[in-house]
Formats: C-alpha cells, sequence, structure tokens
C-alpha cells in the first residue's frame, strides 16, 4: 500500500467511516496500515482535515455577505450602547497573501469614515497624495528612488538596483549592519536577499534586513506594512521574520506577513510549515497550509481557521481579483496601492455595492478607475486630484 | 462589554461553522443570519459571561441553536431555555462538498455521492449526532446539552449509528489485516 495520496482515502468508504463513525475494528485497521508506512499518517491528516473543515462543514456565505452581517451586527451594537469603537492593534505575518485582505477588511471595520463638508450626498470622493520616494537606508546613506524598484543583493553584500529591468545603480553595503528599505503608499518593490529568498514589498511597508544573514539563522524585521516572501530553502539556517509582536519561523516555503498599523497580527500560510511564537514567549504554535492565525492581543493567543488563500495573493503580481468584494474595500486597497485617500460618507448607497471580477493595477490610474466603474456600475470624475465616484444614473 | 475588535474575531472565526449549522439544522439562509446577528448582539452586552465559558465556540452553537427555535416560534425578544419539541425539529442535512483541485471533477461527484450514500443510511437524529461528535468534536456533555438529551441516550444514538454502518457495509475482518 505505497504511495497513497490523501485523495485516494477520501475515495475509500472505510476511511470516511473511520472518520465519522469510527468503531474498534476501524480503529485497529487503520492503525494497522500507519504503522507499516509512515508516510500514510501525514495523508490521513490531510485528508482527515479537508474532509472536517471543508467536506462536510461548509455551507458558507459568500465574502460579501460576511461582511454585511458583521456590520449589520456592529451597527446594531454601536446603536445599543453608543459605545465608541476601539481600534486594536493587529499585525500580519503569513506564509500566503490570504492576509492582505483579512487585513483590509479588519481595519475597514475600526476605521471611522473620514468626513468631509465637501461631499454630496451619495458621492465617494477620492484624493490624489502627494508622493513619496522609496528610500533605501544604509548605515551611512539614504538614496531616493523615484520609481518602483528591484533590488538584488549578491553574496559579497553589493546591492543592485534596477528599474523595469534596467541596471541603475550598485550600492555597497556593509556587512554587519542593518539596512532598511522603506515604501510609500503608492510604490512598490522587490527585494532579493543574499541568500536568494524573494520579497515583495508592498505599499506602505518597512523592512529592515542585513546584507548579509550570519552562520546560525537569517532574520529580517517588517517593521510595518506587507511583504509576500519566498524563502530560500536551508535546514541549517532557520529564517525569522519579527513584526512588533510575533515571529515567524521557517525553514523554506512561501507566505505573507503584515503589519499595518492597528491592526490584529495575523498569519497565513500557502505551503510548507511556519510556527508562530509571541515575542518573549516560548510557546510555539504551528500553522499548516491554507491556514490563518490571528494574533488577539487581549488574550495574547493565536486563533485559527482555514481561509481561501488564493483569492489575496494577487496584488504580488499587479492585479485584484474580487470575488462580491465589497465596493469600500476595492477602494481601499486600490488607495493604498495608488496613494488615495477615499471619503466615504456615511449614507453613501455606493458602499454597499460589490465588485467580482479582476482590475489590473498598471502605471495609469484612469485605467483602474475605468474598470471599478465598469464592475460597479458607477462613473467618475478627476479634477483637480480629486476623484469623485457617483451613480451611473446621475 | 467585551471589546469590538474580540467579538470580531470571535464573528471571523466562528461565523462560517454557525452559519453551517444552521442551515445543516434545516433554516432557512436569512432566519439563519438574523439569527447569528442576535447572539453575537446578545454577547456583546454580557461581559462576565464569556470569560466563565470554558468552550466559545460551544457556547456560540447552544445560543445559535435556542435562537433559531425562538424565532421560529415567533418569539423574537429573548433567548429563550425551554426545550425543543420534537414536531418542530427539520431533518438534519449535511451538506457534502467535494471540491478539492486535486481531484478530477468525476471523481469528485462519485466521492461525493458514496459519502451522502453512507450519511443517507442515517436517521436524522444520527447524522446530527456524529456531525456533532466527530466533525465539530463535541464531547457528550456538550451534545447532551445540544440536543437536550441526556449523555446515556447519546452514546446509545451513536452506537446505533455505527452498528447501521456496520449492517451496511459490514465488519472489517481483523483477520486480513495480521497477513
Amino acid at each position: 500500500m505505497k504511495n497513497i495520496h490523501y485523495t485516494d482515502l477520501l475515495h475509500d468508504i472505510k476511511f470516511v467511516r473511520w472518520q465519522l463513525a469510527p468503531d474498534e475494528s476501524l480503529d485497529i485497521y487503520w492503525n494497522n496500515l500507519i504503522e507499516t508506512d509512515p508516510h500514510l499518517e501525514k495523508e490521513i491528516h490531510k485528508a482527515a482535515s479537508y474532509l472536517k473543515n471543508e467536506g462536510l462543514n461548509k455551507n458558507y456565505l459568500s465574502t460579501a455577505e460576511r461582511e454585511e452581517l458583521l456590520n449589520r451586527i456592529q451597527f446594531t451594537i454601536k446603536n445599543k450602547t453608543r459605545y465608541k469603537l476601539r481600534q486594536g492593534l493587529i499585525i500580519t505575518a503569513a506564509a500566503c497573501a490570504a492576509f492582505a485582505i483579512l487585513v483590509v477588511m479588519l481595519t475597514q471595520f475600526f476605521t471611522d469614515s473620514v468626513t468631509d463638508s465637501d461631499i454630496k450626498d451619495g458621492m465617494i470622493v477620492g484624493e490624489l497624495l502627494n508622493n513619496e520616494d522609496v528610500q533605501l537606508v544604509t548605515s551611512n546613506n539614504t538614496i531616493l528612488f523615484d520609481e518602483d524598484i528591484d533590488i538584488s543583493l549578491d553574496e559579497k553584500g553589493i546591492a543592485q538596483v534596477s528599474q523595469s529591468n534596467k541596471e541603475i545603480k550598485k550600492i555597497e553595503l556593509k556587512k554587519d549592519e542593518l539596512n532598511s528599505l522603506i515604501v510609500p503608499f503608492g510604490k512598490r518593490t522587490n527585494l532579493i536577499l543574499a541568500d536568494g529568498t524573494k520579497v515583495w514589498l508592498n505599499s506602505g511597508t518597512v523592512l529592515e534586513f542585513p546584507a548579509q544573514f550570519n552562520e546560525k539563522e537569517r532574520e529580517i524585521k517588517l517593521k510595518s506594512g506587507e511583504i509576500y516572501i519566498e524563502v530560500a530553502h536551508d535546514n541549517n539556517k532557520p529564517f525569522y521574520v519579527m513584526t512588533q509582536d510575533i515571529r515567524v519561523e521557517v525553514l523554506g516555503t512561501s507566505f505573507n506577513v503584515t503589519s499595518y498599523n492597528d491592526l490584529n497580527s495575523t498569519v497565513v500560510l500557502l505551503e510548507g510549515n511556519v510556527s508562530l511564537t509571541k515575542n518573549g514567549i516560548n510557546k510555539k504554535v504551528s500553522l499548516h497550509p491554507n491556514e490563518l492565525a490571528i494574533y488577539n492581543s487581549e488574550s495574547m493567543e493565536f486563533d485559527k481557521m482555514n481561509v481561501d488563500v488564493e483569492n489575496y495573493t494577487s496584488w504580488k503580481d499587479g492585479y485584484l481579483s474580487l470575488n462580491k468584494t465589497p465596493m469600500t474595500e476595492v477602494l481601499q486597497q486600490v488607495g493604498r496601492y495608488y496613494n488615495l485617500s477615499f471619503n466615504f460618507d456615511k449614507g453613501v448607497d455606493l458602499q454597499k455595492r460589490s465588485c467580482t471580477g479582476k482590475i489590473q493595477l498598471s502605471e495609469n490610474l484612469d485605467n483602474v478607475m475605468k474598470t471599478i466603474s465598469l464592475l460597479t456600475s458607477t462613473s467618475y470624475e478627476i479634477e483637480n486630484n480629486r476623484i469623485y465616484i457617483t451613480n451611473e444614473i446621475d | 462589554m467585551k471589546t469590538s475588535s474580540y467579538l470580531t474575531n470571535l464573528y471571523i472565526l466562528y461565523v462560517n461553522d454557525l452559519f453551517t449549522y444552521g442551515t445543516y439544522l434545516g433554516f432557512e439562509k436569512e432566519v439563519v443570519k438574523d439569527a447569528i446577528h442576535d447572539v453575537f448582539v446578545n454577547i456583546s452586552a454580557k461581559n462576565q459571561i464569556l470569560d466563565e465559558v470554558s468552550n466559545i465556540k460551544f457556547y456560540l452553537f447552544r445560543s445559535l441553536k435556542n435562537r433559531l427555535y425562538d424565532i421560529q416560534r415567533g418569539n423574537k425578544n429573548q433567548i429563550g431555555l425551554e426545550g425543543i419539541a420534537a414536531e418542530e425539529v427539520k431533518p438534519f442535512q449535511i451538506n457534502v462538498n467535494i471540491e478539492d483541485q486535486y481531484i478530477e471533477e468525476e471523481e469528485r461527484r462519485e466521492i461525493k455521492k458514496e459519502i451522502e450514500e453512507m450519511l443517507n443510511s442515517l436517521t436524522d437524529k444520527q447524522r446530527e449526532i456524529i456531525y456533532l461528535k466527530y466533525v465539530q468534536e463535541y464531547d457528550y456533555k456538550q451534545i447532551s446539552e445540544l440536543l437536550d438529551i441526556n449523555i446515556h441516550s447519546c452514546r446509545k444514538l451513536v452506537s446505533k449509528a455505527l452498528s447501521n454502518l456496520r449492517k451496511k457495509y459490514g465488519v472489517i475482518s481483523i483477520l486480513l489485516l495480521i497477513n
């Protein structure tokens, strides 16, 4: 019975019975098989987890419906108690980008909309903010770049900086000192570390990294923002991503870490295996693929759940993949990407609209707004650094 | 008063399980959503209850079930404690959902059919208890509260379900394994 894949197990009614209604003979049967084939145990775990999390326990609401219901609950609670919503601290560290959206989602629920007396009823107004440069801060210098860049470190600590595939600069980094890369809203940067690990830095990110790693371990610090990371495999040198309050430990895998201000820490794993620890505490929590962990700063524990990670990894490839995503959330992500601030009036009906489809995040904001207005049946106008979104019918 | 971020995390963690359970109990989607709304609004006002509850998910399951039957009775204003009469109970239906991307479409249908056939050989009550015990992994004490029957009856119900399946699929020969 070699090379059994977990999907074969789902086909085996003896297995399904063992999971759903185990009796003594089924226990003996399966435990015997596990003994003769240790590889089987892993597949059994996978199959059982699939069956219990997805196969027999899934009648889910769509993302939009879930958010709508949560909004309704919070609205009722707020009206009932006039309790002021407080922002919690959320930091995210993930093995996949499922993270990104969740963070966006959480922020949205707790951030009171900015009000502006200029806003007319039924209108959303976005404002283009001043563009800032990407900054590379080394031990003795700060270098500014006014466009998105790619940085690649070699083993000698030389950073090669290129812009749209053209090399523009070589910078020698000091071996034992930390460097910081600051990516403002509206910009993105790719970084290849000395060990070959690839890091995608999303808008609004500050990352600290050494030019070369030491003998024992590899460590980078996400001060704020969001990264997607593909860690180069090295069994002898664990890789750590530190955020303000948690640590993610991996040997080699792909994952996404976010740490935008004022959000709970969360971690999502795409593949492989990572373990999480609260800074300063030794207890490890391990995370399996497709799992999301939310670090709860009140109980100081991680709460885990299964998520569909695929929908959320698209930011690194330059597009947003939307599935009944509320318009407010879409605009928030677009706002981060282009450094725009959107004002939502509380009564604006537009917020109830949702988007399904893909939005290519190109250089041209006009194209993006065109796509959004098409997907949501709205129209827009750009005037003096402001974007006005209104109902199509108006 | 629990902070709203705590409630939001609870909601994010358990809304799928709660919604699934509500629909498996046979209630309409909108009714289940309303009941989830009421449950969360209700616990937001109860500070210490959540600290005393050892298994918050179980507490939410129980509150949801009670709330669903209250709504069915047209009793909108309070979370009641009275038992649920047998004639109010609808068939407990498990939605078999095989969408794993590593499995071929045709095979998915086959697997779904096989599992459904197995679940259909159980009675409604047996299906519910199997779901609570082996999918949700509640213990007999919790199940007895959810089903409003005593622990002894729970055990009997589970063993009846197991023997139904043995009758259907036969006993696995242990002799076979020794080889």
